[in-house]
């Protein structure tokens, strides 16, 4: 359940730390607010330094601070429910950056993501996360 | 006579005579010697007036799913119920299993039992296992009777160091490996990173044990 300004962990490694949201795309709920596997729109609030020197073709695809990017959650701390009344929770707001293509930005995932996003179309994801839940 | 006492005494006489008693089948009729009552059926359950709870008695006969051999481990009062702070781990099928897969894939997910949920008769119980997994904590719910969980294997029970024994048998006060927690809910545990950790070392430790015991049927 993240709506406008819910702060995330950003868990790809494409350099952004923290994300903030701005705006859920398509979600036709009445609440209006992002469960696992709904794109948002975010703004980056935290990064990782990039260095100035290297110049490096992967580096210089790094995101940094105050860009504005496309999102998927990927872990809610409100709890999802699954169809035989099971519920999943975790302890933060995850999120991995992905481009207006669906394509992620970063390669590699480092965390726990939540088995919703293969039903939602984000099998890419599933793949590279090392846990599944 | 008064037409109210009149029934009142027929029943008294009723219930103290030996004839009613040893008569087969019909029901004896208070207020007429002569009538005839057609024989009851035997106790079918009395249906309560909810909706909703009669849904559960006709849907739910939670005896007869695979899974009710579990239900004394998240019952009240039994006597090999689990405490919270217990360590488990859930066999549960990604996918309910149809005729035509009967078993599709398997998950399984270990952790600390942190809640036990129980409702209407403990047709709807569920627990909660809360594990960390990388850096972040994992909680899932399970609902014992569903046919997606197909195994429940305790990893550690939690033991309160409670005295075995009344008298003479009275054993002696020994620390439990593993203490049971002071609390039914332990929701608690979630700003206390430090606290109910080793789980995934104790889940290591009892599959090398089992893998230990396999082999040495093996052999």
């Amino acid at each position: 359940m993240l709506g406008l300004k819910a702060t995330m962990a950003v868990i790809d490694n494409s350099g952004a730390l923290v994300a903030e949201c701005v705006n859920v795309l398509k979600v036709t709920t009445g609440h209006g607010m992002a469960r696992i596997g709904d794109e948002i729109v975010v703004v980056v609030k935290k990064a990782r330094p990039v260095p100035a020197t290297l110049a490096a073709g992967a580096q210089a695809a790094k995101v940094r601070r105050g860009d504005v990017r496309r999102a998927v959650v990927v872990r809610t701390k409100y709890p999802t429910r699954r169809p035989d009344g099971r519920y999943v929770r975790f302890d933060d707001n995850a999120a991995v950056l992905v481009n207006s293509k669906k394509e992620m930005i970063g390669n590699r995932i480092g965390g726990v993501v939540a088995a919703e996003l293969r039903a939602k179309g984000w099998g890419k994801i599933c793949s590279l996360a090392p846990k599944v839940i | 006579m008064n037409r109210l006492t009149a029934p009142l005494r027929q029943l008294r006489t009723f219930s103290s005579s030996s004839a009613s008693r040893s008569a087969p089948t019909p029901s004896a009729y208070p207020y007429s010697p002569v009538a005839r009552l057609p024989p009851t059926t035997p106790s079918s359950p009395k249906l309560p007036t909810s909706l909703l709870r009669t849904l559960n008695l006709h849907l739910a006969s939670p005896n007869q799913s695979p899974n009710a051999r579990f239900l004394p481990l998240f019952s009240r009062r039994s006597p090999d119920r689990l405490l919270p702070g217990s360590i488990l781990t859930v066999q549960s099928y990604s996918s309910p299993p149809t005729p035509q897969n009967p078993t599709p894939g398997l998950q399984s997910f270990s952790g600390v039992l942190i809640a036990i949920r129980r409702r209407h008769a403990g047709v709807d119980t569920s627990f909660r296992l809360r594990n960390v997994l990388g850096r972040t904590g994992v909680e899932l719910s399970f609902k014992v009777l569903s046919p997606l969980v197909k195994d429940i294997k305790i990893v550690q029970r939690a033991e309160t160091s409670s005295l075995g024994g009344k008298g003479k048998d009275k054993k002696e006060r020994k620390a439990p490996a593993l203490r049971a927690e002071r609390r039914a809910k332990l929701y608690f545990v979630r700003d206390q990173p430090n606290r109910l950790t080793g789980v995934t070392g104790a889940v290591k430790k009892s599959r090398e044990q089992e893998e230990l015991a396999q082999k040495k049927l093996r052999r």
